[in-house]
């Protein structure tokens, strides 16, 4: 059986050909101006284009990593909350409806994963191997900053860890990524109200543990 | 400032955190990082601090995170039915011998197929399939939702798509009395392909 030639079909007068860059199965190039809006690429990811949901993944993948990352304490744990909600969306793409943003979709997904994470976990003894990892990465922190900085790092670190889940998620999203209270209500299945409660306890906790630092 | 005021533009407010020298003293104080309440100009450096250190935060792990995501992504698949192709035009198969083409090839070489006409991109791709006689599943037709840019010549468009559609499906799953259906179901300002 041949392939499909449709390609092929003489376009009428009137319409016009897309640019060769369409064909099919283009390498991803995120630079490129072939790759358009948040709405665009979820319509063709929605009809199984792979190459649109890479560019999705690519464009919000540092966003929830570092969301997820304050979600749940291991960054083991955070790349798998990411994974897993990346493949939740790719595999639910069609049911994206366009009335939230994509982003706060994708958001409210890794939330909703993180969740997940928590209520797995278990007590379990202490794995040196990953004490020696988070070890790692407190000396890499440092490396890359003043002491006074780290210092700061790691106390705001630990000011988040103590906030409950709901607000420290309503407070990252809204103050650190950028959502709206409404968005963030949307992505955490609260209501306005509840996100703004929610978040002027986080804000409050927040600078009662940070308060050596003003 | 009162509560009310400041409630709707937290998050605008705090996530910039550009310095204006002249703010503090110019305008009336709004609070940084959290509801609407009344923070000192300490609370709100503090805070303010707090979100750009978080935002500005060095490379996670992005990078390997998405080599594993575009792994796991590989590996998975969407659920597709086998549609079996007519075969009388093929030399070689005889009446006993049966093609069968998944769902998911045709949905991805329709998607493809109209995407190659600017102007114009799928919404949505609904194969119509009913059991055969032989008791496998036969495609019998397509239904497009289909969004456009504004000032697309529909008469010309959808007669080219037609024509594109039932030359893929007789590609793929061989000739046949296709029931095609094109619907517009929305017009943006410019070409909505990704």
């Amino acid at each position: 059986m041949p392939a499909p030639s449709s390609a092929s079909t003489p376009v009428p007068d009137g319409l016009s050909p897309r640019a060769a860059t369409q064909g099919p199965e283009p390498a991803p190039s995120r630079g490129s101006p072939r790759w358009g809006t948040d709405v665009a690429l979820a319509r063709a990811a929605g009809l199984g284009d792979r190459d649109a949901f890479d560019v999705i993944a690519q464009r919000h993948g540092p966003a929830l990593l570092r969301f997820a990352r304050r979600m749940v304490r291991d960054p083991d744990e955070a790349q798998d909350v990411v994974q897993e909600a990346l493949v939740a969306a790719w595999l639910s793409m069609a049911r994206w409806d366009g009335r939230s943003a994509l982003s706060t979709w994708l958001f409210g997904i890794t939330a909703n994963k993180a969740r997940d994470v928590r209520r797995r976990r278990r007590p379990a003894p202490v794995d040196p191997e990953v004490l020696m990892r988070h070890e790692v990465d407190v000396v890499e922190d440092r490396a890359g900053s003043t002491p006074e900085e780290a210092l700061f790092r790691s106390a705001l670190a630990e000011a988040l860890t103590d906030l409950p889940q709901r607000q420290r998620a309503a407070w990252l999203l809204t103050q650190v990524e950028g959502l709206t209270q409404a968005e963030a209500a949307v992505a955490l299945r609260m209501t306005p109200d509840a996100v703004r409660g929610q978040l002027g306890r986080a804000r409050q906790s927040l600078i009662t543990k940070l308060e050596d630092w003003r | 400032m009162t509560i009310g005021e400041d409630a709707g533009r937290i998050g605008e407010d705090t996530v910039s955190t550009g310095e204006d020298p002249g703010r503090d003293s110019q305008e009336p104080h709004r609070s940084v990082g959290g509801d609407a309440q009344e923070g000192t100009p300490g609370d709100d450096a503090v805070l303010r601090r707090a979100v750009g250190v978080l935002h500005d935060e060095p490379d996670l792990g992005w990078e390997e995170a998405s080599k594993r995501v575009r792994r796991m992504l590989r590996r998975t698949t969407r659920r597709a039915r086998r549609l079996t192709a007519t075969t009388t035009d093929l030399a070689g198969f005889g009446p006993a011998d049966r093609l069968e083409v998944s769902e998911r090839v045709v949905l991805d070489a329709l998607r493809r197929a109209v995407s190659t006409t600017a102007g114009v991109a799928p919404v949505a791709i609904v194969l119509h399939v009913e059991p055969h006689a032989d008791g496998h599943d036969r495609c019998t037709g397509v239904r497009l939702e289909l969004v456009v840019g504004y000032g697309t010549a529909l008469t010309a468009l959808t007669g080219h798509l037609r024509r594109v559609v039932v030359q893929t499906l007789d590609d793929l799953l061989g000739p046949s009395e296709w029931v095609v259906g094109l619907d517009v179901v929305d017009v943006e300002a410019d070409d909505p392909a990704p």
